[in-house]
């Protein structure tokens, strides 16, 4: 019988359910889910990137988007992602963008009872896509919409992307102040080290080579607002 | 003109009506919030959600909700920093690798 299959499971509790109970205990005794946003100053030498383009600016070279979700799954210990910008958008013209994406292992301790102290380590894999939009005519199009009894001109829409991908490694110590225990204000200083290679980017699936930027080993500053849960 | 009257009445014994046999129940003690508290807890029907909501926000903007949230804020504070004041077990070997970590990082470039 299917049930006779079954038997082992009482056995199984037996050992499982004590363990099971103790890692249920531990993760459900501190709930809190963590969700930051905020904004990050770093210095990314991206001279070869911007000559290129002919623009640039403080915001598209130095200042980081981000967003952070953390859950607190031990006492001083918090595992979750990180994604953190950095766009360079110019109008009818070139997209750049630079995600750094986080693994996250923080620990903190609290000091007094409104500040948190906190260290980070994270693993990174980092993209960089630069992406342009383009309207052009076709003749086959136009071809087949007169051939329907359409007048005029018509163009179509595709876009072009040349990407990249690296590891890379972040760490940070910081500060948390909880106006709140559901609410706080965070700042970090802290460092990331990209494996960046300029010879591997991406063309449309062909390799190429890419801008010579230079991401090595840069000083991070970050704050944000918490919210916790 | 009749058209406008015969609402105008209709408004005007509504709102004359005596409201003493209503007995006006807290937001907080509502029968909805009550029904998911408690020991035997029972879900919402889909119907009773927008009421409960309702109640909710009602109950959390009234004082009586006010007060309770600064109870609960204050106990979180606590429980949270019992909890976290110090480093227990392998938080704290992550913790040192972390400030090494950075602490190299930034002498190493100014050196």
């Amino acid at each position: 019988m299917w049930i006779d299959k079954l038997k082992f499971i009482p056995r199984m509790n037996q050992k499982l359910f004590p363990l099971l109970l103790v890692f249920v205990a531990a993760v459900s005794g501190q709930p809190k889910l963590h969700v930051q946003l905020g904004s990050g100053y770093y210095q990314p030498t991206l001279t070869a990137l911007n000559t290129a383009f002919g623009d640039s600016s403080f915001f598209s070279t130095n200042i980081l988007m981000n967003f952070t979700a953390t859950y607190q799954v031990y006492y001083n210990t918090r595992i979750g992602f990180g994604n953190w910008n950095s766009f360079h958008i110019m109008k009818d013209s070139f997209n750049r963008r630079l995600t750094y994406r986080t693994l996250i292992v923080e620990t903190y301790y609290f000091q007094w009872k409104n500040i948190e102290f906190n260290f980070l380590l994270a693993p990174m894999w980092n993209t960089c896509d630069i992406s342009m939009d383009i309207e052009n005519t076709n003749t086959e199009w136009s071809d087949l919409l007169s051939s329907f009894g359409n007048t005029g001109s018509y163009t179509f829409k595709s876009k072009a992307i040349m990407n990249s991908s690296w590891f890379g490694f972040t760490s940070s110590v910081g500060i948390r102040y909880y106006l709140k225990s559901s609410l706080g204000l965070d700042l970090r200083i802290g460092f990331t080290n990209n494996f960046y290679d300029k010879a591997k980017w991406k063309y449309e699936g062909e390799s190429i080579t890419g801008p010579a930027i230079k991401l090595d080993a840069l000083p991070l500053l970050r704050i944000g607002i918490v919210f916790a849960r | 003109m009749r058209f406008l009257c015969i609402p105008a009445i209709m408004v005007g014994i509504l709102c004359g009506q005596d409201e003493a046999d209503s007995v006006e129940v807290h937001p907080c003690d509502s029968p909805l919030i009550q029904q998911t508290k408690g020991a035997d807890k029972r879900p919402l029907k889909l119907r009773q959600m927008l009421p409960y909501t309702i109640d909710v926000i009602k109950c959390r903007l009234s004082k009586r909700g006010k007060n309770a949230a600064k109870i609960r804020d204050v106990r979180n504070k606590n429980m949270a920093y019992k909890d976290a004041q110090q480093f227990k077990s392998f938080s704290s070997t992550c913790a040192y690798c972390a400030t090494v970590m950075v602490v190299v990082f930034y002498l190493s470039s100014i050196f």
